[in-house]
């Protein structure tokens, strides 16, 4: 859900490859091995393993530099790339991990994915490879653990990620407006964009993260930070029908009932650029969107990059959490297959896509990397890692914590109350009951 | 002399009976196999349930809207996109000049692919700068716009629209077929008892338009029940399950869920009423024109 960079270029393909499953499954036919063996990743591991299959999502798009950089550092050695967007690179690793055709390395967004792999078998550790040349000491703890499964290592990072809200500069100036601090200047601010024939926020909420993301931030903020951190566990400290997720959940009716966000929202999608557009071209003065606004500003909107700013999610009086703190993830964090015929060469692998010089690169692309000490030049960028170090908390997106059916009962509850379809009541009860059975 | 016959009978008939063996008797059988346990996708271990996955399938609400709306769709494929079919068929046939450029330019929808259509449509319904917003503003209809797919009220009858616009065209292209291909003698004969065009219709061509009616609507239920790639990637089954059918909620619970037997138990029942549906329909059809003939 969380890192879903743009792709205009892609998304028919993205289409394309969600057909051709559908074609599959539309048949009455998703038997085992239904969908994974026609990926052209090539077969690396015939007979000596002198070839490693790399997957990765489609959006970051440093991945090839180290993966260059790991080849001219082994001769004799080959990647086979194999790139996705956001949600089929899901399904298409869901589908080939632990089998032959799978990755021997692979993305994926660390928390509650690694824990379930780990208890599968499907992947190594790499506490070996953390205590060797110059990843030593490279991360911070709170970093390292999202990668941990019961203390050892299974996945590392380059970057994290978390969202805020995007605003139009130019826009804010012409109507005299300054980011808001508290809950009810932000209401303000909402109003006043409105009554200058602005569409306030823009918002494409057909695949439903987006919706999801604000929710979550709403509830951090509503409940405090330990409240994603703790529902993972096996005794969560507060309920998902907590009276603090309900008072999110009226935060959102709140916005939608101010007239917050552009007509049809939840039939628009992220994916094609359709909030996005809005927002690019000055009819939507905000855009609440992950850190990733950036490097899509940069490939779809440069002059964007000259009128964009962001402020975090202010709070409201008696909420628990404060208006500094932020939500989010990382992404992208790799693991080596449990399948994989050189394990010591897939791991070599992972050192360069997180070390020092991977962070670099990534951090040019508008990214925030994880790699301590890395300088980034990129104004926006360095303000974007000031205010994630700076926050008292990053509360972790729920669908990484969390098992995957949640998730769907999570997202449809979110757009539920984003359409004012399902009440904030309503909606607390049936995450609670969707937790209680995932729990079972 | 016998044998020999039955060996070059069974030579020809083996790559097809094979392909259609493996590629789908055997998935239907091992989905079917599969409805009875819980299985989390490969290197996952499948659990027996039992009838777990149906039991509770019967119980959960989202299926059951997948199934009305499923038969929304059946209800409109046909009795709305097949007559309108066949309307077009019979505009087109009757057209003294042109009959050619008329059919390739209603044919067109049913040309493009699935994707390019459902892309098409999403900019049609867009709510800021589709055409049919536009258009009702233009007509100062203002208060009449929407977000057409972003709302359960409009979004299903806006994706089934888009649906009939698709696949009417291809209906009448196989009802153009029939009709072309009918005896022009009956119409003369017809015609010198005096019978007006609205009698012609009703009495000639409709009852030799049986067994392509019958066909048509067999493909019609199937490709109804099975509908899939439009309503993916127009709405994904949303805002909230509303446009969830069937095969989108399949594809949910397998591929999103990873709830693989308990997606199978869903395929099995959308096996189980397209064959109980086609039956009834061959049944019913083969009676007919044999009780016309004595």
């Amino acid at each position: 859900m969380s890192s879903t960079r743009k792709r205009t270029s892609r998304s028919l393909m993205a289409l394309g490859a969600a057909v051709s499953l559908a074609a599959v499954a539309a048949c009455g036919t998703s038997g085992p091995g239904g969908g994974g063996s026609d990926d052209g990743d090539g077969g690396g591991d015939g007979g000596g393993a002198q070839t490693l299959n790399l997957w990765h999502l489609s959006s970051m798009s440093t991945v090839p530099d180290a993966v260059q950089r790991f080849e001219d550092a082994n001769p004799g050695w080959t990647v086979n790339l194999t790139e996705a967007p956001n949600d089929q690179y899901k399904t298409k690793l869901r589908v080939a991990l632990g089998t032959d055709t799978g990755p021997d390395v692979f993305h994926n967004w660390g928390g509650s994915d690694l824990v379930e792999y780990e208890a599968s078998g499907l992947i190594l550790p790499l506490d070996d490879l953390l205590e060797s040349g110059d990843l030593a000491g490279a991360f911070t703890d709170a970093v390292l653990e999202q990668g941990q499964v019961d203390g050892t290592q299974y996945g590392l990072a380059t970057a994290v990620e978390a969202s805020m809200v995007w605003y139009n500069t130019e826009i804010f100036d012409e109507l005299g407006l300054v980011p808001p601090t508290t809950w009810d200047e932000f209401l303000e601010v909402i109003e006043a964009t409105k009554a200058a024939g602005l569409i306030p926020i823009a918002m494409a909420n057909s695949t439903q993260w987006p919706g999801s993301q604000w929710w979550s931030e709403l509830v951090a903020l509503s409940c405090g930070p330990d409240f994603w951190a703790t529902l993972g566990s096996d005794s969560p400290a507060i309920p998902l029908d907590d009276p603090c997720v309900v008072t999110a959940n009226e935060k959102i009716v709140e916005l939608v009932e101010a007239g917050a966000f552009n007509q049809g929202f939840n039939g628009l999608d992220y994916d094609t650029g359709e909030s996005r557009q809005l927002f690019w071209s000055g009819q939507a003065a905000m855009n609440h969107m992950g850190n990733w606004t950036l490097p899509s500003a940069q490939d779809e909107a440069p002059e964007m990059l000259d009128k964009l700013d962001f402020f975090l999610v202010p709070a409201w009086e008696g909420a628990v959490g404060t208006g500094d703190m932020m939500t989010g993830g990382l992404s992208p964090v790799y693991s080596v297959a449990a399948t994989t015929a050189a394990p010591d060469m897939a791991k070599e692998l992972v050192r360069y896509l997180v070390d020092a010089q991977a962070a670099a690169d990534i951090a040019t692309v508008g990214r925030i990397p994880v790699y301590q000490g890395t300088e980034i030049s990129d104004p926006l960028g360095a303000k974007v890692s000031e205010a994630i170090n700076a926050a008292p908390a990053l509360a972790p997106w729920p669908d990484h914590v969390l098992a995957p059916e949640w998730t769907t009962a999570m997202l449809q509850a979110t757009q539920g109350l984003f359409g004012l379809t399902l009440s904030p009541e309503d909606a607390a009860t049936q995450l609670q009951a969707a937790y209680e059975q995932v729990q079972q | 002399m016998i044998r020999t016959d039955r060996l070059k009978w069974i030579a020809f008939l083996a790559p097809a009976l094979i392909v259609y063996g493996v590629f789908l008797v055997y998935p239907v059988v091992q989905s079917a196999m599969l409805s009875f346990s819980s299985w989390a996708g490969p290197g996952r271990p499948a659990l027996p349930v039992g009838f777990g996955n149906f039991a509770e399938l019967f119980q959960d609400p989202v299926f059951w809207l997948s199934m009305r709306n499923t038969a929304a769709l059946l209800f409109v494929s046909v009795f709305l996109q097949l007559p309108l079919g066949l309307g077009l068929a019979l505009i087109v046939t009757s057209a003294r000049r042109g009959r050619r450029i008329w059919r390739g330019i209603y044919f067109l929808p049913t040309l493009m692919s699935t994707v390019a259509v459902a892309i098409l449509w999403r900019f049609i319904y867009s709510p800021s700068y589709g055409i049919l917003n536009g258009f009702l503003r233009a007509i100062g209809l203002e208060s009449l716009t929407q977000g057409w797919l972003g709302q359960p009220s409009t979004a299903l009858w806006a994706v089934i629209g888009a649906n009939v616009w698709q696949w009417a065209p291809f209906y009448m292209i196989i009802y153009i077929a029939a009709i072309l291909g009918l005896d022009q003698e009956l119409y003369e004969a017809a015609s010198i008892d005096g019978a007006t065009r609205g009698q012609q219709f009703r009495f000639v061509t409709l009852p030799l338009l049986v067994p392509v009616l019958v066909t048509t609507s067999i493909l019609s239920l199937a490709g109804a029940i099975k509908a899939f790639d439009l309503v993916y990637i127009m709405t994904g089954g949303g805002p909230t399950h509303s446009t969830e059918l069937l095969a989108t909620y399949m594809f949910l619970q397998g591929f999103t869920n990873y709830r693989l037997g308990y997606a199978s138990a869903i395929a099995m029942v959308i096996f189980t009423i397209t064959l109980v549906l086609t039956v009834i329909v061959l049944l019913r059809s083969n009676r007919r024109p044999r009780a016309k003939v004595r």
